[in-house]
């Protein structure tokens, strides 16, 4: 299986902030719908390296990760398909508890 | 003869002492410094999340939505979170909880410039920034008394 790294300060934004692209251009929206959809379509494992950005908001957190089960793909697959890269363990403890708490369309 | 070669054994043994008694006292001086240093840097990582605890209320309750503030908030969340997880200040082994719920109060709700509104003093968000502020703090504390002695 095909492995691709995504790296959030390479190739998105190394100040990455919003929840909505209405909020700027390196919202978790535009993240999501720019990097992390068409890698998880792609069916390759995925690698996000969030190192050598300065901080990440939890709303641009949630948005970019959270969305992903909003969009309709199960959490267990991301979870399975998608890992991380951080010195900060907080952060990956974040992002996984997002994708776990996110509702599944239609889910009430 | 005999008395003479008892005499320098005799000097051995001192200095022997002398010496075993200085590593000690070295040992201890180094150790108390150590804690010193730690508990200063506690003490210096406890501040910073206060001032980041008082910017945070300025910004949500400010009239304005600033990307600029927003940008400088979770740049100083993220360097104070980093801290806590590298030495000096990794020996307090805090958990990651109050880490998460100190990075999501100030930065998941009303962050964005989309639906940005200026807070009331006792809103529910104002009230939540404070409350995971002081969970950090008290986890920081209290692993700082169990970890440095």
């Amino acid at each position: 299986m095909e492995r691709r790294v995504i790296s959030v300060a390479k190739e998105f934004s190394r100040y990455p902030a919003g929840r909505y692209q209405s909020d700027g251009p390196y919202s978790g929206e535009a993240f999501r719908e720019k990097f992390l959809i068409p890698a998880v379509r792609s069916g390759a494992t995925i690698v996000v390296d969030l190192e050598g950005a300065r901080g990440y908001g939890s709303s641009f957190l949630e948005e970019a990760f959270g969305g992903l089960v909003r969009k309709g793909f199960p959490s267990a697959e991301i979870l399975e398909r998608i890992s991380f890269q951080s010195q900060d363990g907080s952060l990956i403890q974040e992002i996984k508890d997002y994708i776990r708490e996110a509702r599944a369309p239609g889910a009430s | 003869m005999a008395a003479e070669s008892c005499s320098a054994w005799g000097n051995v043994v001192t200095w022997g002492v002398v010496v075993a008694g200085w590593v000690v006292v070295h040992r201890a001086t180094l150790s108390r410094e150590r804690r010193k240093e730690q508990r200063e840097a506690v003490r210096q990582i406890v501040e910073e999340i206060k001032v980041i605890e008082a910017t945070a209320f300025e910004f949500h309750m400010a009239e304005v939505h600033s990307q600029l503030n927003a940008n400088a908030l979770t740049s100083k969340i993220d360097r104070v979170i980093r801290a806590l997880q590298r030495q000096p200040l990794s020996i307090l082994n805090v958990p990651i909880r109050p880490l998460i719920q100190f990075r999501k109060a100030i930065t998941i709700e009303n962050f964005d410039a989309t639906g940005f509104a200026a807070q009331h003093a006792n809103s529910q968000l104002i009230y939540g920034i404070r409350s995971a502020v002081d969970d950090l703090i008290h986890s920081i504390e209290f692993h700082r008394d169990k970890n440095i002695p």
